[in-house]
């Protein structure tokens, strides 16, 4: 039963407790709000009569955009949670104030005031309930359960409604006013209980999830200025507003017709009217929002989801512009209460999941107390003006409706990207990078911010701004930074050099200018040296370089060496014949100082530098080594690809990044094609910068690569790190191509990640006498590697820029950028494929997950722990290969030795060292 | 007090021991995850067993950490952070945090700290220094 119920309502088991405690919130604020809002409604229709509601939404705008500022105001101070329960609170008292009046006979201006309150705690609470139950829901959660929520509002709106019809003859207004206000304090107990027993979802953007944010009202501006989709949703919420207003006057004008002047009804009709349509309607409600809503946007989604709002409403004022009704009327009643309260408000709630992680929290708020009070502001103007004609602007604004939705629809997918983009870190990205993407205002600001620093008392500072400013590549700002320079000491001034050779005006007369100065006027002969060595570079000397030969300085000898090896006279070849000997002693000496500057001297271009400075790559020394590996960079062209081997060889004994980095480099100059294996083989163990520079590097080869990565992408035996990196270079290079075989790849991995998974968690029961730990921990890892693969290969299809964002977020701790990432693939690849590789990537119950894996392959169950083992023999991963020959020992299962002699002859080194241990023992 | 831009923000790191070995670009895409906050003279930062999410950089300043008991231990100020344990040990706060003066703050989150560390492990050891020379854990044995 329990099952049952869980799989009719959406709820994973474990759920259960939390989905109860939101919903009998959500009953209990319901019954009472609602209550609050039929009667006020039917008092003022009775009393003051629907001529006047324009003025009295007017009223409600006004005092909307005043509340609804302060609300914004105080959610920088404090919590939603306090807001939620002052609200409440506020809500029972004008509820007890309210029945003590109709205790007695209330003047007129009290029908007035309690239908402007009612409405207004209507909409705040809605604000703030929401705002409130996103703390403890990420977008995956939300897409199940909000709908389940909705539905108990409406639970709450039936009750509502059956208390009117049941109370109100027999008790009253009064009586009914006190048990709605006791309902809202019965609220405010449960949203206490919730925040007590209920822990949020992790999201780390602030500090707290139930604390404060403190930007300011101008920053909220600003953000929702730089996102069209925020405009575009809070747009359509405006005209929603003004629709929903519209229809209301429509219907109620209708009703006022139909039954308060038509019929010899009582006191109270058109309240019991209005009472027994809206419990009809929540109960139809309660059903959609159960067992329709969730469903339809699992299985259409989110984007065709939104446009049932629309689509009713056009249906609705098609006739009803022509034809005024009281089942017409009816209608509009069911568009008003049903659809946007169960399609729209829902919708809106997922929608806003897209919003920019900064304004998520405010979204709701802005929307439900300070634009849809403009829009009220609007519709009541409007209908001032052009009461008689409501149904032809209802007709308009449907169609306006229409129109923001499909464009909105457009850019749902691509704001939740640029969401998680927005969480990601771009360390690939340069300053001149960043600097491009900025707007006119703020790259002219940027700049001031580091003229700023050039301008600073902090010398580090200044050199910093120096280093941002040449980063820039702009040549107009070298006099800046010279005449800035001037003032800088030795230390710094040695830096600048170095920012200089680096820059691409390491050569600009200005620059050779203004060192040649430094050299001449500076009293530190440390600059003087590396000044000098820095103009040699470049052919510039006036020095006497052969008595220089012999000196013991290193910097002084390396520039009369580089001062021979640029001599261009008649006795050149002599010379450069001299140079070349002491290079080669260098070379050979036991500092590393002078191997350094040996390997220096050879990138500025000696002849035969490149095959010198290549057997220094084994080095012993890293400093060394990286200079080698720079100096090869420098040199390396097309014309050296026999180097190549050398080269990835030395990449895959060394870790430093450095070294490696500078390698690669001299492999992206040689760029030879045949080496694409290779390189990618290797790249199993690059950190992230060096996958960059090796994307970078096979992008530049071309597209002759793209036989041979498609080839790589496909092969189960090599591990996925290096075919991601195929497949996203693939991705990049030749998409149509990479998509026509997506399925054929997608398929084979989604079985091993099925297989990975089920043995992962079932191993150890299915077999509890044995310690599998190493086992399920090799399995959940081979499981992590192929989703990982998977994702992103799709992102790599579905043309996203950065799939890293996709498999980094789905990694991520903050369970609401899990949720995104999730939304993202799903709007990125087919339906068809999102079904089958969704419950792997969503965070699910594990008893969903092992259901799904029995699901995909009923046969999984049927697998012994031999089996099992011999499966994780053939497996690419060289740690499945370790594990299953380990636990084959350590269970000593027949014939274990024998497979494991048959094995090392189809594997490689590493995994014979391994295996000769183990038949040692 | 006019906001940090994220060029400001980038050239304050640097001064900041954990990403001074960051280079510029390095510096810039942490800066651009940073966000800004402005205290009053004793406003509270955090107090003590509260939940941890961020790490905090005093860009201007002094900040008080507190026992539980709210009997001042350090003072820190420009240049220090704090806040920065929590992350990793997952734990609430195991100590208070009070403005002593009007300071400018900026946060760093778990996952963007955790990210920047993968990228750049220059950071983790900078942190590893920093804690070892403020626990000499060995000589309590």
């Amino acid at each position: 039963m329990q099952r049952l119920l869980q799989k009719a309502f959406g709820i994973y088991p474990g759920e259960g407790l939390k989905a109860f405690r939101f919903a009998k919130m959500a009953i209990f604020w319901a019954l009472g709000i609602m209550t609050f809002e039929t009667l006020s409604d039917g008092l003022f229709l009775e009393k003051i009569g629907s001529q006047a509601l324009p003025t009295t939404y007017l009223t409600i705008a006004l005092l909307m955009i005043g509340v609804s500022s302060l609300m914004l105001y105080i959610l920088r101070i404090t919590s939603p949670y306090r807001i939620l329960t002052t609200v409440m609170a506020i809500g029972a008292c004008i509820g007890i104030g309210a029945a003590l009046f109709l205790f007695g006979s209330p003047p007129s201006w009290f029908w007035c005031t309690f239908k402007i309150l009612s409405r207004m705690l209507f909409v705040m609470l809605i604000a703030c309930s929401w705002t409130f139950i996103d703390q403890y829901h990420d977008l995956q959660d939300a897409k199940r359960v909000y709908s389940l929520y909705s539905a108990a509002f409406f639970l709450g709106n039936i009750c509502s409604g059956t208390l009117i019809n049941l109370i109100l003859e027999p008790l009253g207004y009064s009586w009914l006013l006190l048990i709605a206000a006791a309902s809202l304090l019965l609220a405010l107990r449960e949203a206490r209980q919730i925040v007590l027993k209920t822990p949020p979802v992790h999201d780390d953007c602030t500090e707290g999830v139930l604390s404060s944010d403190r930007s300011g009202l101008s920053a909220i501006a600003r953000l929702i200025r730089r996102s069209p989709y925020t405009i575009l949703l809070l747009s359509l919420s405006l005209l929603i507003q003004l629709l929903m207003t519209v229809s209301e006057f429509s219907y109620m004008d209708s009703f006022g017709r139909f039954i308060g002047e038509g019929t010899e009804a009582g006191e109270g009709a058109i309240a019991e009217f209005l009472g027994r349509c809206r419990a009809w309607i929540s109960g139809c409600n309660i059903l959609i929002g159960l067992f329709c809503y969730s469903r339809f946007v699992r299985r259409l989604g989110l984007n065709n989801a939104i446009l049932i709002t629309p689509l009713f409403f056009v249906l609705v004022y098609s006739q009803w512009v022509f034809n005024d009704s009281l089942l017409i009327a009816v209608c509009g009643l069911i568009a008003v209460d049903g659809i946007l309260f169960t399609v729209e408000d829902n919708s809106f709630n997922l929608l806003t999941n897209a919003v920019p992680t900064k304004l998520k929290s405010k979204v709701r708020i802005i929307n439900d107390s300070f634009f849809e009070p403009i829009g009220l502001l609007l519709s009541s103007l409007l209908l001032l003006s052009i009461q008689s004609e409501s149904r032809v602007l209802g007709c308009i604004l449907t169609v306006l409706a229409l129109t923001v939705t499909m464009l909105l629809r457009s850019l749902y997918s691509k704001a939740l990207l640029i969401n998680l983009k927005d969480n990601a870190l771009h360390f690939e990205r340069k300053l001149k990078d960043w600097f491009s993407s900025l707007s006119r205002r703020e790259e002219r600001e940027s700049r001031k911010d580091i003229l700023d620093a050039l301008r600073s008392s902090e010398e580090d500072l200044r050199l910093l701004a120096c280093e941002a400013l040449l980063s820039l590549h702009e040549k107009a700002v070298l006099p800046q930074i010279l005449e800035v320079s001037r003032a800088f000491g030795t230390l710094n001034k040695i830096r600048l050099l170095q920012l200089f050779e680096a820059s691409p005006f390491a050569d600009q007369q200005l620059v050779l200018d203004a060192i040649g100065c430094w050299v001449l006027e500076s009293e530190s002969p440390e600059l003087c040296k590396w000044g000098r060595f820095y103009l040699a570079k470049r052919g510039i000397h006036n020095s006497n370089e052969e008595e220089e030969l012999e000196e013991d300085d290193l910097l002084v000898r390396g520039t009369a060496l580089l001062i021979l090896q640029n001599d261009k006279s008649h006795e050149s070849s002599l010379k450069r014949a001299i140079a070349a000997k002491k290079i080669d002693l260098m070379l050979k000496s036991a500092h590393i100082d002078e191997i350094s500057m040996a390997l220096e001297i050879l990138s500025e271009g000696v002849s035969g530098g490149i095959s010198k400075a290549l057997p220094v790559l084994s080095h012993d020394s890293i400093l060394v080594k990286r200079s080698a590996a720079k100096s090869i960079a420098k040199l390396a062209n097309r014309n050296f690809a026999a180097y190549a081997t050398r080269l990835i060889e030395e990449i895959e004994s060394e870790r430093d990044n450095v070294f490696r980095l500078s390698c690669l480099n001299a492999l992206g100059k040689i760029a030879d094609t045949s080496t694409v294996k290779d390189l990618l083989a290797v790249s199993v163990y690059f950190r992230p910068n060096e996958r960059r520079r090796t994307e970078e590097i096979i992008v530049q080869m071309g597209l002759k690569t793209v036989p041979l990565l498609l080839a790589i992408t496909k092969d189960i035996s090599i591990p996925e790190r290096g075919r991601i990196l195929a497949g996203k270079i693939l991705g990049r290079l030749a998409l149509p191509q990479l998509q026509a075989n997506l399925f054929e790849v997608i398929d084979v991995e989604i079985d091993r990640a099925y297989f990975y998974f089920f043995f992962g968690h079932t191993i150890q029961k299915q077999y509890p006498l044995y310690d599998l730990k190493m086992l399920e921990h090799a399995l959940l890892a081979g499981f992590q590697s192929v989703i990982d693969f998977i994702i992103h290969l799709l992102a790599a299809a579905g043309s996203i820029d950065e799939p890293e964002l996709l498999v980094r977020a789905l990694h991520s701790p903050n369970a609401k950028v899990q949720s995104h990432a999730v939304e993202s693939v799903e709007k990125t690849c087919s339906p068809r494929l999102f079904a089958r590789i969704a419950p792997l990537i969503d965070d699910l119950p594990l008893a969903e997950r092992m259901a799904a894996c029995l699901r995909h392959k009923k046969d999984l169950p049927s697998l012994s722990l031999s089996d099992l083992l011999s499966q994780l023999d053939q497996s690419p991963s060289l740690y499945d290969k370790i594990v299953a020959a380990r636990l084959k020992s350590t269970l000593q299962m027949p014939n274990w030795r024998q497979e494991l002699r048959e094995q090392i002859k189809r594997s490689d080194e590493t995994f014979h060292h391994f295996a000769y241990e183990l038949l040692q023992t | 007090m006019k906001p940090l831009s994220q060029i400001e923000k980038a050239f304050f790191l640097k001064k900041v021991k954990p990403f001074s070995e960051l280079d510029l670009d390095l510096l810039l895409a942490v800066a651009e995850k940073l966000y800004y906050d402005e205290y009053d003279t004793n406003e509270r930062v955090f107090a003590h067993g509260q939940a941890a999410n961020r790490m905090y950089l005093i860009v201007r300043g002094s900040v008080e950490i507190s026992d539980e008991k709210m009997r001042p231990l350090y003072t820190l100020g420009s240049a220090d952070f704090f806040g920065d344990e929590s992350l990793f040990n997952e734990q609430p706060r195991s100590y208070g945090a009070i403005c002593k003066a009007d300071t400018q703050l900026l946060t760093l989150s778990r996952s963007h700290l955790l990210s920047v560390i993968s990228e750049c492990p220059s950071v983790a050891v900078s942190l590893l220094q920093c804690y070892a020379q403020e626990l000499p854990c060995r000589s309590k044995l």
